[in-house]
């Protein structure tokens, strides 16, 4: 939600290097990060602030994928996306997925090597492997209209 | 009798002092109680000195400035070459842009007087003179290596600073280059800046 960004950030994680100087936190192992319904989880996450200001946070998921999820306004549902690494450029407010990408928004789901969402215009932008048939290919599912009013 | 008028010289006199004597114990302030010196007890087993609301100044090879500590009591010991101190005021000077300032009830100036341990109500405050911002720290057991200008623990920290805080179990900081490693349990909580 757009009021995410003014609630307070939660972040535990079972080991942490935070650089003051340069303004970058690396947080290790079971990592969730919350801000309202914002939520990020990775084994890794790497905070970049300015001015103590969060500018991007980079999730990366060793065993597991990385997630990240966040409520939609206007009841729309929750937004869900995984990667094996998550870009989340937080004054852009977009998210690049990187490596076995895949993102669930209103009952869509869409699946591919590399996938950038804008938050604010929700707009999807995927790729798929350029070298690889069949597997790396962009898969998309999109629910016919009634039955996505249904699952809203 | 001469014998009797010198007497009663003597009496007079010897009324005169007692009065004297007597004022002067009325006019003195009552209120001034010197309290007798409360002596340490360990300062006195094998201690080869003691100060008393001391402070020492260290300063580096290049003759600037590394710490100054101030202690309420400082008692070394010859045999392991320690020294303990007694609400030690510590202010580190490694990063003059960045001066750190740690108080503690107890301490304990390690063998080589480069290393020290502080312990109970530990407080770390290090203040950017660029824009004034603090960060702060809490614990309850630490050790400062000034050569390397780190601080170490392994028990649980909370560091505060203007945006937030965070927890965790056991901390290295290299406080000249505002690097913190929080070794488990990390919990951290920060406020963003309100528009």
């Amino acid at each position: 939600l757009p009021s995410d960004r003014q609630m307070p950030i939660e972040i535990e994680s079972d080991s942490a290097d935070i650089d003051n100087r340069r303004g970058v936190s690396v947080y290790r192992g079971n990592v969730v990060m919350t801000q309202g319904s914002t939520r990020i989880t990775g084994d890794v996450v790497t905070v970049y602030t300015k001015n103590q200001e969060v500018q991007k946070v980079v999730a990366e998921g060793v065993n597991k994928r990385a997630y990240y999820e966040e409520e939609q306004p206007d009841a729309q549902g929750t937004l869900q996306a995984w990667g094996h690494t998550i870009d989340y450029k937080v004054l852009d407010e977009k998210i690049h997925l990187i490596r076995q990408a895949q993102l669930v928004q209103k009952g869509d789901s869409f699946k591919g090597e590399r996938i950038d969402y804008d938050l604010k215009q929700q707009k999807v932008n995927a790729k798929g492997l350029e070298n690889k048939k069949g597997e790396g290919r962009v898969q998309m599912v999109i629910q016919p209209k009634s039955e996505r009013q249904e699952k809203n | 009798m001469p014998i009797n008028s010198s007497y009663k010289s003597y009496l007079l006199v010897a009324c005169v002092l007692i009065t004297m004597v007597g004022i002067g114990y009325w006019s003195y302030d009552g209120g001034l109680h010197v309290k007798g010196q409360n002596r340490q007890p360990e300062i006195q087993e094998n201690a080869d000195y003691y100060l008393i609301d001391a402070t020492i100044t260290q300063f580096n090879e290049t003759g600037a400035l590394e710490y100054k500590l101030t202690s309420s009591a400082i008692t070394h010991y010859p045999h392991n070459d320690t020294t303990l101190l007694k609400m030690p005021h510590l202010l580190s000077y490694s990063n003059p842009q960045k001066p750190m300032v740690t108080d503690a009830l107890n301490g304990k100036l390690l063998p080589g007087e480069q290393d020290i341990e502080l312990w109970d109500e530990v407080v770390m405050i290090q203040t950017n003179s660029s824009d004034g911002s603090q960060v702060r720290m809490d614990t309850d057991f630490l050790t400062i290596y000034s050569e390397q200008s780190l601080a170490v623990t392994d028990r649980p920290v909370l560091i505060t600073n203007d945006t937030g805080r965070t927890r965790a179990i056991g901390m290295e900081a290299f406080y000249k280059d505002s690097l913190v490693k929080l070794k488990s349990r990390v919990r951290g909580f920060h406020e963003p800046k309100q528009p």
